[in-house]
């Protein structure tokens, strides 16, 4: 068993009950963790009489609202003395070997990211996606598949949110927390490993460190709905110019990759056009170019948003 | 990581080049022969002639040979070459981690950059790895070859099946592995291959150049008679009207490329290539 000390940071938002299941699995974790703190974005108190039933349980607010999950995983770590800071969602439920199996990869000193698993309660969903399980692709793109079970210890790029864990002093050398990401907050997850990995850590996939991620409900919206869009494509686009820099080549094809989509999304429509029916005809049409719409804007957006977001980090450093 | 590799003797055009290209990546070649010389529809094979130059081309003794019957004109060419290549690989993986499975007219141009790739297929826990292949049609003249290519000319890659497979990956069509996860290498970070959907992901990037060259059809007019009785594509083909085409395609190789955005065909296009390093060399 690893003698590294580990803090587990739980960032929420007006989910109490989700929170309480939360804790209870941490509660039963085989190796117990130095600290739990948990972050609370909501306005009301709800969250913050479910974690006073949990002895020993820390409680911080963080009082800028939705959409500011970076922030509260900064406010987590804040003035926190440990080797790791684990991550865990208020609706991911930890199995019991969790945290032990999370830590078991930093035995290797190159180690400076570890994410687990995901299970979503899809069909087949252990055997999708092995071999590219957190990829940063070279069009810019990123893979998850972090549902999948490889059997052993992978690399990989990124990592999931709701499962993830890095080496305190090295995500402070890099920079710390940065909170580009408003909106649905997605991509700011990638964030951290992405710089580690530039600084030369290595990032990996544990896939015996499980949770079960019964994905609650978004604070506002639903799941792929085209606001989850417009910030998946503008978050996208600040990913990479702040973790990679606006000369990477990576950066600039995904530019091109983005515009290739919306063309995609285009002919889509065009060959909706041809389908049976007016209702078929109108609906395809309609949904290829909202897509493109939304992708393009979402990408317009992040390019304005990435030289803003550069600027900031520059001064920070 | 245990390498190892196996071939199918049988065609004897450029085995020298494509053995020689990655004899020194690899720990062990299984050479699978059939016995009896015979084809997979039951032809005669140059099986003899293409053990001479293996053994010519095997300075350290490593490779094995290993025989069997693998020639059943009652079966369809395809199935009878699978059996004969997870026969070969089932041989080749005996105490390997990864099995190469290229053909004798495939030469691997950066056998460092194969390496890297297979290192990093192993990385992501993935158990076969496509690797770009550029397919030389014809020798045009000096140094200069017919290539496919894209509509504008532009790199395109053909995966037959993946380059190297995990030891004991089960083969479901000729190399191709269905359902096994694989780490796909392109020459571009979005997917060259016309074969496949151009939403496919590219998980690497490599050089044009170190792009494998597959030499099927660079070939003499006698080596071409053979391929055309013992192909695995012998019985589904118009011979006759491709071999006109491919001689006239060689006669005629500028035009051929200036036709290339007009053909309707993807694997119909061509460009000219040079490649002085393959200018002397007999297949």
């Amino acid at each position: 068993m690893t003698d590294l000390q580990a803090v587990v940071v739980v960032a929420t938002y007006r989910r109490p009950d989700h929170m309480r299941t939360c804790l209870q699995h941490l509660a039963a974790q085989t190796l117990k963790p130095a600290r739990t703190i948990v972050v609370d974005a909501s306005a009301d108190d709800l969250t913050r009489a479910v974690v006073a039933d949990f002895e020993g349980v820390e409680y911080r607010r963080n009082d800028h609202g939705a959409g500011t999950l970076a922030t509260s995983r900064a406010i987590g770590i804040e003035g926190v003395d440990a080797d790791i800071v684990a991550f865990i969602d208020d609706d991911a439920y930890a199995f019991p070997e969790w945290l032990e199996e999370l830590l078991r990869p930093y035995d290797d000193p190159t180690v400076g990211a570890v994410g687990g698993r995901a299970l979503n309660g899809q069909p087949d969903e252990a055997d999708e996606g092995i071999g590219q399980i957190g990829l940063l692709l070279p069009d810019g793109r990123l893979t998850g598949y972090f549902a999948a079970d490889p059997g052993r210890v992978v690399e990989t790029d990124h990592m999931l949110g709701a499962n993830m864990s890095y080496r305190l002093d090295a995500a402070r050398r890099v920079g710390g927390v940065h909170d580009f990401y408003p909106g649905t907050c997605l991509r700011e997850d990638a964030d951290m490993p992405l710089r580690l990995r530039r600084d030369g850590w290595r990032v990996v996939f544990a896939p015996r460190a499980v949770v079960r991620h019964v994905a609650g409900q978004y604070a506002k919206g639903v799941r792929f709905d085209s606001r989850y869009r417009y910030y998946g494509a503008r978050n996208h686009v600040v990913l990479l110019a702040t973790a990679l820099g606006h000369r990477d080549p990576i950066f600039r094809r995904y530019l091109a990759t983005a515009m290739r989509t919306a063309g995609r999304d285009l002919r889509s429509a065009v060959v909706a056009l041809k389908q049976p029916g007016w209702r078929a005809k109108g609906r395809g049409a309609a949904g290829g170019c909202r897509r493109a719409a939304i992708g393009v804007g979402g990408t317009a957006a992040g390019v304005v948003a990435s030289v803003r977001a550069v600027r900031a980090q520059a001064r920070a450093s | 990581m245990r390498l190892h590799a196996y071939v199918l003797a049988g065609d004897p055009a450029w085995i020298r080049q494509g053995i020689g290209s990655f004899y020194g990546l690899v720990d062990r070649i299984v050479v699978s022969y059939d016995a009896d010389g015979l084809s997979w529809s039951g032809d005669p094979l140059s099986t003899y002639e293409s053990l001479d130059r293996i053994a010519a081309a095997d300075p350290d003794g490593k490779v094995v040979l290993h025989p069997g019957r693998f020639s059943n004109p009652d079966l369809m060419a395809m199935l009878a070459e699978t059996a004969q290549r997870q026969d070969a690989l089932d041989a080749a993986s005996e105490g390997a981690d990864w099995v190469l499975q290229l053909d004798t007219d495939e030469v691997v141009t950066d056998s460092g950059e194969l390496r890297a790739s297979i290192d990093a297929a192993e990385a992501h826990a993935a158990s076969a790895l496509a690797y770009p292949a550029r397919v030389l049609y014809a020798r045009a003249d000096s140094g200069r070859f017919l290539e496919t290519c894209g509509r504008f000319w532009s790199t395109q890659s053909s995966y037959p099946g993946p380059v190297a497979v995990r030891a004991g990956t089960t083969l479901s069509h000729a190399r191709q592995a269905a359902g096994v996860p694989t780490y796909r290498v392109d020459v571009s970070p979005w997917n060259t291959d016309p074969a496949r959907p151009p939403t496919t992901r590219v998980h690497r990037v490599i050089a044009r150049d170190q792009a494998l060259l597959h030499l099927s059809w660079v070939r003499t007019e006698a080596q071409m008679a053979e391929k055309r009785a013992v192909s695995g594509h012998a019985r589904d083909r118009d011979w006759d009207r491709e071999l006109d085409r491919w001689r006239r395609r060689m006669r005629h190789p500028f035009l051929t490329a200036a036709g290339a955005p007009l053909t309707r065909k993807p694997f119909e296009r061509y460009r000219v290539t040079a490649l002085p390093e393959l200018a002397n060399l007999d297949p």
